[in-house]
C-alpha cells in the first residue's frame, strides 16, 4: 500500500490506541469509585461523622480522625505555605544563577521524589525526640510540611517564571525596587499559580499515611485534638485501621471514610483547578 | 497637522512667495522699460539676489522634503512640480533682470511709436494676465485657470513673429533709431520666452494637480 | 556674496518654514546626555566598542543600524537597565545633566524617575488602566488621591489616550488594542514626569495607523522632553528625529542632523546603509 494510506492507517491506529488507554484508566476509576460507593454510601450519616471510634462498627464514627486531619491540614498550611513561597521567591528572584544554584534546583526536585516514609523517620528523630514535641499535631504538621515543601517551592518558582519578564522590565523602568516589583507585580500576577500549587500540595498531604504513623499518630484515638501538642489521628490511618479488622461492619466504615477522604481531595483539587483557570484567563 | 503636512505647507508657501516676487520683478521690469524709469530698474536689479537666494532655498528645502518624508502620489508630484516651477520662475526673474539692465545701461528711451508699432502694450498686458492666471491656478490648484494661458501665449508668439518685419520697416524709415529698435527686438524675444516659461509652469501645475502630462502635446 | 546674505536678512520670508523638523535644535544649547568612551561587554563579547555622543535637550535622536549592532544595549545604558544582566560590564562615563550616572552612590530608582522607558512590545500591567498609570506614583509612596487623579489624567491626555478611556478607567489595561496599550505605556511613563524618554522600537509591533498616532505624539512630546528612539524603520527616523546616530557592530559610524544623514551623509557606510545597499 502506498505512503498516503500507510500514514492514514498509522493515524487511525494511534487514535484508537489513545482512546483505549484513556478508557482503561477511566473504567478502572469508575469501577473503583463505584465499588466504594456501593460499599459505603449508605453508611454515611450525621452520626457517622460525629461519632468517636468504638469497638462496635455501628457506633464507630470518623469524628476524631476528621478533626485530626483538619488540624494537621491547618498547621501544615501555616508552616509550609509562607516558608515554601518565600524560599521559591528567593531562589527565583534573588539568588545568582550560578553552579551552586543549579545544584540546589536539582536537589529540591529530588526531594519531592523522596519516599514519604523517610520524612516520617526524619520527623520522628528531629521533631518527636530531639525537639521533644512528642507524637503531637505539631510534630506531624512539621513532618508533613517538610514533605510538601519541595512541591510548594517548585510550584512557586514555576508560577513566578510564568510572569513575563516584560512586566518586570516595565516595573523596574518606572523606578521600582526589586521588592516593590515582587510585591506589587510578580506576586499578584503569579498568585493564582502559587495558590494552585499550594492547594495541590496540601491535598496530597491530606492523604499521607506512612510518615504520620512513624511519627506516632495513633490508630485508636477517642478524642479530637484541642491544642497543637495533643496526640491525634487522621482519616487515612483510621481507614487503614478499620480495614485490618475482621468485622464486616468495619469494612463498610472504611468504605464510607474513603468516600469522605475522596470528597475532600476532589474538592481541594477542584478549588485548585478553579484558581488555575481564573489565573490563566488574566493573561489572555 | 503632522510634521510632514507642516513641512509641505511651508514649502508650498515659499514657492508662492517666489511666484509673487517674480511676478513683481517682471511687472516692474516691463514698466521701467516702457517708461525708461532708471530707478525702478535699479530696484529690480537689486532684488535679483533675492530671487537667486530663494531659488536655492526652494531646491534645498525640496530635497529635504523628499529625503525625509518619502512622499508619494500627489505629494510626490507636488515636489517634482515645485522643482520645475522654481526653475522656470528663476528664469523669468533672470529675464526681468536683463530687461532692467538695458534700461540702466541705455541713456535713451525707446521712442513710443516703436512700442505702438509692435503692440508692446498688448504684450505686457497679456503677460500680466497670464501671470495672474497661473498665480490663481497655483494657489487654488485650479486647472481651468492654468489652461487659460495656452491661448494667450499664442498672442505673444504672433507679436514676436511680426516684430521682425515691423522693426525692419521702422529702421529703414529712420536709421537713427536702430540701437533702440534692436533693444526692443531683444526684449520682445525675451517676453516671448517668458510666455513659454509661463506655459511650462501651467503644465507643471496641471501635472501636479491632475497627474496629466501635457508636455509636447498640441494644446487647444 | 556678502550682499546676498544681507538681502536675506533684510526681510525674513516667514517664521519657522525651515525644514529642520520644526523646532530648530540649535536653540536648545544644553547637552542633556553626554557619553564619553563608552564600552560594554557581556562576558567576553564586546557589544559596544568605544562611543562618544552628546544628546541635546528637547531633541529627538534616532538610533539606526542593522540588528544586533548595539543600539538597544547603548540605549539601556541611559537608565541602567543593563544592570540586570549578570554578565554586563561597562567602562566610560555617562553624564545626565552633568552628573555621572554610574557612580556607586547613584540611586538607580531615582535615576529611572528622570529617565523613562517605553518598550518594543506594549507591556501594560495586568491591572486597571488607572492603576497602570498610577503605578509609578504609588511606588514613590505618594498617597494623595487628588494628586494622583490629576497626574493620571494629565498623563493620559499627553499620551492622547484620555478621550478613549476616560469613561472607564477601571477597565483592564490588557483589554485595549495594541496601539492603545502602547499609548498606555507611554502615559505610565509620563505620569512620573521624567525629563528623558527612551523608546526601544516602540512602534515595530503596531499597525500603520497606530504607528502614525505615536509618531505624532512623539512630535508633540519633544517640546517638553528629550527623546531617544531606537528604530529599525529608517523612514520613521527621517520623519520624526532631529538627530540620527548610525550604529554598526558596536561602533558609532556617524552622528549628525537627520537632514544631513538623509541628504548627504559624511560616511560612505552610512550612505550604503540608508540606500539599502547593505544591512
Amino acid at each position: 500500500m502506498n505512503n498516503l494510506r500507510k500514514n492514514r492507517l498509522k493515524d487511525q491506529l494511534f487514535k484508537y490506541w489513545g482512546i483505549f488507554c484513556t478508557i482503561i484508566g477511566l473504567v478502572l476509576l469508575v469501577v473503583f469509585i463505584g465499588d466504594i460507593l456501593i460499599d459505603g454510601l449508605l453508611r454515611i450519616d450525621w452520626e457517622f461523622i460525629t461519632n468517636l471510634p468504638s469497638r462496635k462498627p455501628e457506633k464507630s464514627g470518623i469524628y476524631t480522625a476528621l478533626m485530626g486531619s483538619i488540624w494537621i491540614l491547618f498547621f501544615t498550611t501555616i508552616i509550609a505555605f509562607p516558608m515554601g513561597v518565600a524560599a521559591g521567591i528567593y531562589l527565583e528572584e534573588y539568588s545568582k544563577k550560578n553552579k551552586l544554584a543549579g545544584l540546589l534546583e536539582i536537589n529540591i526536585s529530588n526531594l519531592a521524589g523522596v519516599p514519604s516514609i523517610i520524612y516520617g523517620l526524619l520527623g520522628l528523630e528531629v521533631f518527636v525526640r530531639i525537639m521533644n514535641l512528642g507524637a503531637s499535631v505539631l510534630a506531624g504538621s512539621l513532618t508533613l510540611s517538610l514533605l510538601i515543601l519541595p512541591i510548594v517551592i517548585v510550584a512557586t518558582r514555576e508560577a513566578i517564571k510564568a510572569v513575563p519578564s516584560s512586566i518586570k522590565d516595565a516595573s523596574y523602568a518606572l523606578g521600582a525596587s526589586k521588592w516593590q516589583t515582587i510585591w506589587h507585580q510578580i506576586l499578584p500576577a503569579s498568585g493564582g499559580g502559587i495558590l494552585t500549587g499550594v492547594i495541590l500540595a496540601l491535598s496530597r498531604a491530606v492523604g499521607e499515611t506512612a510518615p504520620l504513623i512513624v511519627v506516632g499518630a495513633l490508630a485508636y484515638v477517642p478524642f479530637a485534638p484541642e491544642n497543637p501538642m495533643d496526640e491525634f489521628s487522621v482519616l487515612p490511618i483510621q481507614i487503614f485501621n478499620w480495614i485490618s479488622r475482621p468485622q464486616h461492619g468495619f469494612i463498610e466504615n472504611a468504605a464510607a471514610a474513603i468516600i469522605i477522604l475522596l470528597l475532600i481531595t476532589f474538592i481541594m483539587n477542584g478549588i485548585a483547578v478553579y484558581f488555575r483557570n481564573k489565573w490563566q484567563k488574566k493573561w489572555k | 497637522m503632522d510634521n510632514a503636512e507642516y513641512q509641505r505647507e511651508a514649502l508650498n508657501q515659499t514657492v508662492f512667495d517666489m511666484l509673487t516676487l517674480c511676478t513683481s520683478q517682471l511687472e516692474k521690469a516691463n514698466e521701467s522699460f516702457v517708461n525708461h524709469d532708471g530707478d525702478l530698474a535699479e530696484e529690480v536689479i537689486h532684488k535679483e539676489n533675492r530671487v537667486n537666494a530663494m531659488d536655492i532655498k526652494i531646491e534645498r528645502d525640496c530635497e529635504r522634503f523628499l529625503a525625509l518624508f518619502n512622499p508619494v502620489a500627489i505629494d510626490l508630484r507636488f515636489a517634482m512640480a515645485v522643482l520645475k516651477i522654481n526653475s522656470d520662475l528663476e528664469r523669468i526673474g533672470d529675464h526681468a533682470f536683463n530687461i532692467s539692465n538695458y534700461v540702466v545701461e541705455e541713456e535713451n528711451a525707446i521712442p513710443s511709436h516703436l512700442f505702438k508699432a509692435v503692440e508692446f502694450d498688448k504684450m505686457v498686458d497679456t503677460i500680466k494676465s497670464m501671470m495672474e492666471n497661473i498665480t490663481v491656478a497655483y494657489e487654488e490648484k485650479d486647472v481651468k485657470s492654468a489652461r487659460k494661458v495656452f491661448k494667450k501665449d499664442k498672442v505673444l508668439d504672433k507679436i514676436n513673429i511680426k516684430s521682425f518685419k515691423i522693426l525692419e520697416t521702422e529702421i529703414q524709415k529712420d536709421p537713427s533709431i536702430i540701437k533702440e529698435a534692436l533693444f526692443l527686438f531683444s526684449v520682445v524675444k525675451k517676453l516671448e520666452r517668458v510666455g513659454d516659461l509661463i506655459k511650462n509652469i501651467a503644465e507643471d501645475i496641471i501635472f501636479y494637480t491632475d497627474a496629466e502630462i501635457l508636455k509636447h502635446k498640441r494644446k487647444k | 556674496m556678502a550682499e546676498e546674505v544681507e538681502i536675506i536678512m533684510e526681510k525674513p520670508i516667514k517664521e519657522p518654514t525651515i525644514l529642520d523638523s520644526v523646532i530648530d535644535p540649535s536653540l536648545k544649547k544644553k547637552p542633556k546626555i553626554e557619553v564619553t568612551g563608552s564600552k560594554v561587554w557581556y562576558g567576553d563579547f564586546q557589544a559596544i566598542k568605544g562611543i562618544d555622543m552628546t544628546i541635546k535637550t528637547n531633541s529627538v535622536t534616532a538610533f539606526i543600524g542593522p540588528s544586533g549592532c548595539g543600539k538597544s544595549t547603548f540605549l539601556r545604558l541611559f537608565n541602567r537597565m543593563n544592570d540586570y544582566v549578570d554578565t554586563f560590564r561597562m567602562e566610560g562615563k555617562i553624564k545626565i545633566d552633568g552628573k555621572n550616572i554610574y557612580k556607586k552612590k547613584v540611586n538607580v530608582e531615582e535615576l529611572r524617575k528622570e529617565v523613562g522607558m517605553v518598550f518594543q512590545k506594549p507591556n501594560p500591567f495586568p491591572k486597571s488602566i488607572f492603576d497602570n498609570v498610577a503605578y509609578g506614583l504609588k511606588i514613590q509612596g505618594i498617597k494623595d488621591k487628588k494628586f494622583i487623579d490629576e497626574r493620571v489624567e494629565k498623563a493620559l491626555r499627553q499620551a492622547d489616550l484620555w478621550d478613549e478611556v476616560k469613561d472607564n478607567l477601571k477597565k483592564s489595561g490588557l483589554a485595549l488594542s495594541g496601539g492603545q496599550q502602547q499609548r498606555l505605556c507611554i502615559a505610565r511613563t509620563l505620569a512620573v514626569e521624567p525629563s528623558i524618554i527612551l523608546m526601544d522600537e516602540p512602534t515595530s509591533a503596531l499597525d500603520p495607523i497606530s504607528t502614525a498616532k505615536i509618531e505624532q505624539l512623539i512630535f508633540e512630546l519633544k517640546k517638553k522632553y528629550t527623546i531617544v528612539i531606537v528604530t529599525h524603520n529608517m523612514q520613521q527616523a527621517s520623519r520624526i528625529s532631529d538627530y540620527t546616530a548610525f550604529f554598526y557592530i558596536g561602533e558609532l559610524i556617524e552622528f549628525n542632523k537627520t537632514k544631513t544623514i538623509f541628504t548627504n551623509p559624511e560616511k560612505k557606510q552610512t550612505e550604503n546603509y540608508i540606500t539599502g545597499r547593505f544591512g
